[in-house]
């Protein structure tokens, strides 16, 4: 008798939160969520994520130190250039760690959190990329949705939350 | 009072002093090229009187992903400060002592470096329990020297408002033979005005005993240029004065206090006599290097 099974493909998903702080050196500061980014890496597959925020309210801009809002005002714009910065300069399954070492400032783009994840390995190439890039997607639109919950009851500064306040970056 | 004045007068500092044998403070003028806020100032002065925080510190995060293992703690007022381990008993790296002693004759000589106190009770076991804690960056609100130049932050405006500490800078780390230098050692206050903008410098677990191996070693770092930073003698020689005003029982005192499992004896003793020495031929090694320094 013969069992033959399609292993999966094992790889890596990672996350990142990228939020603006206020106040670095106290428990009390505001925090301001930005966006999120996600990378997958499996054995020949690869993609990057990128969700932000389009704009800021004028209680939030108001807490920003002038030099930086003027880059800020619309989040992905400037985290783009970011995305951008990592997909050409870092090793596939590095980005978030980079960007992570790289913006440790008011800045910040969070320790990421990575988890194992596995595309079934009967998939064509085609079918590896797109399998790959929803769940890329579907993570890192989770966790943005996540992290903007939790700071929801923040008075201070209620997030937009306008879908048409969100745009995002994919590339694979 | 003899000495260079700064014509600018804003890197002078008016310092309440005690000395032991009155009970009455005098002042005394001394040249500053801090530019922290007044909380800053205000932790600086405290963790300057002490080797170590007695406070209880919770982990509550880590900083960026790299090899340092750097963690971000908190205390019971709310105080966030970066912990990094001190001691790497494997290649005989006493990083801690070294951020301990570098802040502290940081903050005595006016150069601009967030405050450090030391940890003994952080997370592991053994001498992975020890921990030096930064302020973080210093100011409320910061960017790294080498982000803010990629994104377009900095103009020719900051760059010379900044010249002046950074020149003080270069000479501190002659001083200490801080080698590990780079932009992404520099923060800058982004609150402040760009005419009188705020710069600080982190990181100096590799410098002294990491480089100095018998008690007149002569090690000299490079010199380093901040990119587009432009010179600026008189902050040298300001600067000179600065650490040359630390005396000799002063560095003994902050060296002193280091416990053993933080620094051991000969390192200590390699220390305090190449701080002291090195000092005295400081401006003879800027006259060799004049306006390459920084």
């Amino acid at each position: 008798m013969t069992n033959i099974a399609a292993l999966p493909t094992p790889g890596r998903l990672g996350l990142a939160r990228i939020a603006f702080h206020a106040n670095v050196g106290s428990k009390f500061e505001a925090l301001i969520p930005l966006g999120v980014i996600a990378e997958i890496h499996l054995s020949d597959v690869y993609g990057l994520g990128l969700i932000a925020r389009t704009s800021l309210t004028s209680e939030e801009e108001s807490v920003i130190a002038p030099l930086l809002l003027e880059k800020l005002r619309s989040p992905f714009d400037f985290l783009n250039g970011d995305f951008e910065w990592a997909w050409n300069n870092s090793q596939p399954g590095c980005c978030l760690i980079e960007l992570a070492n790289r913006h440790k400032g008011s800045l910040r783009f969070g320790t990421p959190v990575s988890k194992p994840t596995a595309l079934r390995r009967s998939h064509n190439d085609g079918e590896a990329m797109e399998a790959a890039r929803r769940r890329l997607l579907e993570a890192r639109d989770k966790e943005f949705w996540a992290f903007l919950r939790e700071h929801e009851d923040d008075r201070r500064f209620p997030p937009n939350r306008g879908l048409d306040d969100f745009q995002y970056a994919e590339a694979a | 009072m003899g000495g260079i004045v700064d014509p600018s007068s804003r890197h002078l500092m008016l310092v309440l002093q005690v000395d032991s044998q009155s009970q009455f403070p005098t002042s005394v003028l001394r040249v500053t090229f801090r530019r922290f806020p007044p909380n800053t100032e205000q932790l600086a002065r405290v963790w300057r009187g002490q080797a170590f925080s007695e406070h209880r510190w919770l982990v509550v995060g880590s900083v960026g992903a790299g090899e340092s293992e750097s963690l971000i703690v908190q205390d019971d007022a709310g105080l966030r400060a970066v912990a990094k381990p001190a001691v790497d008993p494997t290649h005989g790296y006493f990083r801690g002592a070294h951020e301990k002693i570098a802040a502290d004759l940081a903050y005595d000589a006016g150069i601009p470096v967030p405050p450090v106190v030391l940890w003994r009770n952080g997370p592991g076991t053994g001498s992975s329990k020890l921990y030096s804690l930064s302020y973080w960056g210093g100011f409320t609100q910061f960017e790294y020297w080498n982000v803010a130049a990629d994104h377009g932050l900095l103009n020719e405006q900051i760059c010379s408002s900044v010249a002046r500490a950074v020149a003080a800078i270069g000479l501190f780390h002659l001083w200490i033979s801080a080698h590990d230098r780079k932009p992404e050692h520099f923060l800058i206050d982004v609150q402040a005005d760009p005419r009188q903008m705020g710069i600080a410098v982190v990181d100096h677990a590799f410098s002294m005993s990491s480089y100095w191996k018998r008690a007149d070693d002569r090690d000299w770092p490079a010199p380093f240029r901040l990119e587009g930073v432009p010179d600026d003698p008189l902050g040298c020689e300001m600067a000179i004065q600065a650490i040359n005003a630390c005396k000799d029982a002063t560095i003994h005192e902050i060296c002193a206090r280091i416990p053993l499992e933080f620094l051991p004896d000969d390192r200590r003793d390699i220390i305090v006599s190449n701080l002291a020495g090195r000092k005295l031929e400081i401006p003879q090694r800027f006259s060799n290097a004049r306006g390459a320094i920084a």
